[in-house]
């Protein structure tokens, strides 16, 4: 199973999003897609089409002492979610408190699912600084930093980074760019700017911020039969071949799902 | 008779006698029994007139009309006819038929089996031609004779000795006519074969059965034909063996000048940039509009090489405030001088003066550089440290008038092709690489050494490569286009800039003669002279479309000789030439259309050449117009004048021959039956030529250029659509979608293009939307918007990478069938304009006509 964590310094700047498009994309492609949301907002099922935020999930699971990944749902494009579920206050404190002790609870827990060796596993996170997402970078193969082209993204570059070093110093960090406007010149200029500061460690296409998007989830239609032609599903399905050359080529036997 | 036909035929079991396959077949088998009982009555009856049966069985009505009789005997097949009784004769007649039938169908099968055999070993040869690495081939060659075994010197001479004997043997030895059939044969067949053999040790193989067909023509000729005991004669005589030997001289020189092509590949720079010299881009102007010379600046710009090594320089001899405003906006040099002595080099030499770079490259206000044309280049310089020069191709990506009046544009390899396809890189092999005055760089050092870039003659380009060459420096060529331009736009322009050209070389062999004078070797003397004399085919040009009307008019015989032995001589020389040619330019340049591209220029070339050859000084320098564009579409009456005449001329011939051919001169039917078709050949070229005065309606200023790249579209509303290019221009694109979309016209929207990597967005209208078809124009741009545009279409480093891939292949009858229809095209759209001109002269004389009434 390849394990992709994605994460961001800055809010908003479309790692939900990121998530949900590229396991639907993955499951269009008949490779098993798991997407965990392992974010306290508990949207990311939303985002894959099911109509309320789901109560059950990996949280009330723990709480509970259930086994991990017994409440994932799957949607109609195959896709495989485990909801982070509803949380309260007071057991978020607790489970933080967990995690904090353990810090590889998740990838402990990841490696007792049975899941077949050619899938894929999203794990979407809350902005840093945040001990979720140090958990998924601990459990993931591969970090896929998401940056907005704007100043705020800019400022917290180097965050990601520090963070990584200092819980998971081995695992393969890659920049993407999301929600660029190449309309316009700023972000033209940013994007130069990331470039010339990340260098290869930046997925050279960054993907557009297309109208595509939002109306995809408002119809809880997945992009590429919405808008299979838009700039963005070929931006997802561009940053998709590369990972399945490229960091995922290793995969023994990609397994249908 | 008939006794012996029935009893032969009882016995053999023939009941029916008219059955030629029941005689073949009781030749063979017994008959059965039933089958004996119906041979009691055999049903044969008698007839009188056996013409008459004929003429009944093959449906002839009117006995005593030849015509019908050839009719059904050849042509309507005797299934129609109807069948009547039979009769002895009738069985007779239908049995020699039906043998001689049976005879024809075995022989015919035997010489198809025949011709089977033979394509079946042909197959098998050449399915053993391709398991053999002729590349590889090639170079072992090339490898051995570098060896000192072969370099031993009287090796070389025992060679040239028994080589020179053989060949002299074969061009002067007299054959009877069936030997010089066989001769014509045996070539032709070898030269069939050689020529399906890739690599370029064919091509010498084929060369050398050429020469030695032409030259044995040519010594048949000087020996045996020419008329000596009359006045007249002889002269026209001379007259047309001076134009042979002349082309036959720019063949040879040719062959040699294209033996071995060099291909240069690109040569990788050294890692470290530091070491890279600085590099002068010159783009000098004069009458050009600032549109077209904004697109190259900026393409300059983009250049792939370290900012602070290259500089660009507009040399505006039009000394326009405009072009310096611009070249303030865009960030480049400007340099100007305070007269125009000496035009384009003059220009350069007063640049030269002002600025330092180590290199510099020159550019023609319309020829835009890709951005890997320094990359692409500079690497031979640093590897040949006595390289002067490096010279690419002059790419045009609008087509040239032949290509747009003729429609035969990326089909046809275009006149420039043959140049810079072929000759350049045969150039190459022997150092003789010509400058060609755009799209080169040149090394400051040697080119300050020989006075700056030449001022003497009006082709300043090659007269200074040639400088260059005689102090020893070399220069070099790469066969790949990393630069394009437009196209001259009209006929008249065209013709106009190769009358400069061959005005130029002319000058050149009057004032500095590459034959004579120190430093060049053998054969850049050789690639030099024939480059020049090339331009001198204008006289011999004319007299071949001229040369069959002396025997059609007056009837000169200005060959004297038999006209099937003339054919028998003619016809290995020009085949041979045709396929030596076909295999060498192939691909630069199809068949019979370097007649077409010389008949056009030959009549305006003639007076240039001449006058620079006796007065070096004389006539003044014409800058070709570009840019322009053809609004209407008219006929080009008097460029087109003097092939008209000729026309005329030969249309004249051709009748008067005719008549010759049926009444006046049955006794020679040979010669005027080659005279004719020599006639008919000069009427379809002629016509081609008068084809390309009929100048196509051309509209758009800035030219687009097919292409396939990603675009993506970005709507007002935030939405996207991924598409491609079908074509570009710098005003705008044309998109090809995945399916139908509509979109009002005037819509705003942005359309992004890739270079590499980098994503730029230009905003843009729609001005048209058809089905999945989108035209779009670029909606003010910038001039940084205007340079980045530039990067990602004309300034890619692929951009003309695969230009010619789609272009046909040379078929000698298929081209010489499109010539033809193009002659045939030519007289139609004569006909045409001569008879809307005629109407419209009507009109207005009824005009002045009715005014005069009033
Ligand atoms: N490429 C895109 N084109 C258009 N809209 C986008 C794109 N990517 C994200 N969005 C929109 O941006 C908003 C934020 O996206 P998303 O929730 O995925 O971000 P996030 O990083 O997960 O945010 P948070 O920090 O709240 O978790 C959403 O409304 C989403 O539809
Ligand atoms: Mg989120």
């Amino acid at each position: 199973m390849f394990k992709i964590a994605i994460v961001s310094a800055a809010g908003g700047v479309g790692r939900s999003t990121l998530t949900a498009s590229l396991a639907t994309l993955l499951a269009q492609r008949e490779i098993a897609a798991l997407a965990l949301d392992f974010d306290p907002q508990n949207l990311l099922s939303t985002l894959l089409g099911s109509d309320e935020a789901s109560l059950g999930g990996l949280l009330p699971d723990f709480l509970t002492g259930k086994e991990f990944g017994k409440s994932a749902l799957v949607n109609s494009n195959e896709v495989v979610c485990l909801p982070f579920g509803r949380a309260n206050e007071a057991s978020l404190v607790t489970f933080e408190q967990h995690l904090r002790a353990e810090p590889e609870w998740l990838k402990k827990c990841i490696a007792q699912i049975d899941y077949p060796s050619g899938a894929f596993l999203l794990m979407d996170t809350p902005r840093l600084p945040s001990p979720f997402v140090r958990q998924a970078m601990v459990a993931a193969d591969l970090v896929l930093a998401v940056l907005a082209p704007d100043v705020r993204s800019l400022a917290l570059l180097p965050a990601v980074e520090t963070t990584l070093s200092r819980c998971a110093p081995e695992s393969q960090l890659i920049y993407v760019v999301n929600g660029l406007d190449s309309t316009r010149a700023v972000q033209s200029d940013l994007l130069a700017r990331f470039r010339s500061t990340l260098q290869m460690r930046l997925f050279p296409y960054p993907v557009h911020r297309d109208e595509a998007i939002p109306r995809a989830v408002a119809n809880s239609m997945n992009l590429q039969s919405l808008s299979p032609d838009s700039l963005v599903a070929h931006d997802l399905n561009g940053l998709l071949n590369w990972l399945l050359v490229g960091p995922a080529s290793s995969l023994d036997g990609r397994v249908q799902v | 008779m008939r006794p012996i036909v029935l009893w032969v035929a009882r016995h053999l079991g023939v009941f029916r006698p008219d059955q030629p396959s029941l005689w073949l077949k009781r030749l063979f088998w017994l008959p059965n029994a039933d089958e004996l009982t119906e041979l009691t009555h055999p049903q044969v009856d008698t007839r009188s007139d056996p013409l008459d049966w004929l003429a009944e069985k093959l449906g002839v009505i009117d006995k005593r009309n030849v015509w019908q009789w050839l009719l059904y005997l050849f042509i309507i097949p005797p299934g129609n006819a109807a069948r009547t009784e039979t009769s002895v004769w009738r069985t007779f007649l239908t049995l020699t038929v039906n043998t001689i039938g049976l005879l024809f169908l075995s022989v015919e099968w035997m010489v198809l089996a025949g011709v089977r055999a033979l394509s079946w070993l042909w197959q098998q040869l050449l399915s053993f031609l391709p398991a053999v690495d002729h590349e590889a081939v090639g170079h072992r060659l090339e490898g051995w004779l570098e060896t000192s075994s072969f370099k031993k010197p009287w090796l070389l001479w025992v060679l040239v000795l028994f080589s020179t004997f053989f060949f002299w043997l074969i061009v002067t030895t007299p054959f009877t006519w069936f030997g010089q059939f066989l001769f014509l044969i045996i070539l032709w067949g070898v030269a069939l074969f050689v020529r399906r053999i890739p690599g370029n040790l064919p091509a010498l193989i084929l060369i050398a059965l050429s020469v030695l067909a032409s030259c044995r023509y040519g010594w048949w000729r000087l020996t045996q034909t020419i008329p000596l005991d009359s006045g007249w004669e002889t002269f026209l005589a001379i007259g047309l063996l001076l134009a042979e030997i002349y082309t036959w001289l720019v063949l040879l020189l040719g062959y040699i000048q294209n033996a071995w092509p060099l291909k240069r590949q690109t040569l990788s720079l050294p890692l470290d940039t530091s070491l890279w010299p600085s590099v002068d881009v010159f783009i000098p102007t004069y009458n050009e509009p600032l549109k077209v010379l904004e697109p190259t600046v900026l393409a300059a710009k983009g250049i792939d090489w370290p900012s602070d090594k290259l500089n660009i320089y507009i040399l505006d001899d039009g000394r326009r405030d405009e072009f310096r405003r611009f070249a303030k906006e865009a960030g480049v040099g400007y340099i100007i001088r305070p007269d125009n002595a000496h035009a384009k080099a003059g220009n350069l030499n007063h640049a030269l003066k002002l600025t330092h770079g180590e290199y510099v490259a020159i550019f023609d206000c319309d020829h835009l550089p890709t951005n890997s044309f320094l990359r692409s280049t500079m690497g031979w310089f640093f590897k040949d440290k006595r390289c002067a020069m490096l010279q690419t191709p002059h790419h045009f990506f609008s087509p040239d008038t032949f290509e747009r009046n003729l429609g035969t544009f990326r089909r046809v390899p275009n006149e420039g092709a043959l140049f810079y396809g072929l000759i350049q890189d045969g150039n190459d092999f022997w150092n003789a690489t010509f400058f060609c005055g755009s799209c080169a760089v040149i090394r400051r050092g040697p080119l300050e050494e020989v006075g700056g870039v030449a001022v003497e003659t009006v082709t300043e380009d090659a007269h200074t490569a040639l400088k260059l060459h005689r102090l020893g420096y070399t220069t070099a060529y790469i066969n790949i286009p990393l630069a394009a331009g437009l196209a001259t736009e009209s006929l008249s322009s065209h013709i106009g800039q190769r009358i400069r050209w061959a005005r130029g070389m002319a000058q050149i062999f009057r004032i500095d003669n590459p034959f004579l004078g120190k430093g060049l070797s053998f054969f850049q003397r050789i690639c030099y002279s024939n480059a020049m004399l090339h331009f001198f085919y204008g006289i011999p040009r004319l007299i071949f479309l001229t040369a069959p009307l002396t025997y059609l008019y007056f009837e000169v015989h200005i060959i004297s000789a038999a006209a099937a032995m003339l054919a028998l001589y003619v016809l290995p020389h020009m085949l041979q030439a045709n396929l030596a040619n076909a295999h060498i330019q192939g691909t630069h340049r199809h068949s019979f259309w370097a007649e077409v591209y010389e008949s056009v220029l030959a009549w305006y070339i003639i007076l240039p050449t001449a006058v620079a050859i006796f007065n070096p000084k004389a006539g003044k320098f014409n800058v070709t117009a570009k840019g322009g564009l053809i609004e209407h579409s008219f006929f080009d009456w008097t460029i087109s004048k003097p092939y008209i005449v000729l026309a005329a001329l030969n249309i004249v011939g051709l009748t008067i021959g005719l008549g010759r051919f049926f009444f006046w001169n049955t006794f020679e039917m040979g010669t005027v039956l080659l005279n004719l078709a020599w006639t008919a050949y000069n009427l379809l070229i002629l016509g081609a030529a008068i084809g390309v005065a009929t100048e196509a309606r051309q509209v758009r200023v800035s030219h687009r250029v097919t292409s396939n790249l990603p675009v993506a579209l970005h709507f007002m509303d935030g939405s996207t659509k991924m598409c491609r290019t079908e074509d570009y221009s710098m005003t705008g694109l044309g998109l090809l979608l995945d399916r139908e979309f509509a979109l009002p016209v005037q819509e705003r929207v942005w359309v992004s293009l890739w270079y590499g990597e980098v994503e730029f967005a230009f905003p843009a209208r729609v001005i048209a939307s058809h089905g999945n078809k989108l035209g779009v124009q670029f909606d003010n741009l910038s001039i940084e918007q205007e340079a980045n545009l530039v990067q990602c279409t004309f300034a890619r480093a692929d951009a003309w990478r695969n230009w010619s891939d789609g272009q046909d292949v040379d078929r000698p009858l298929q081209s010489f069938k499109e010539i033809a229809i193009f002659g045939f095209k030519g007289y139609r759209s004569l006909w045409r304009n001569l008879s809307k001109g005629l109407a419209r002269q009507r009109q207005s004389v009824r005009g002045w006509l009715g005014r005069q009434m009033i």
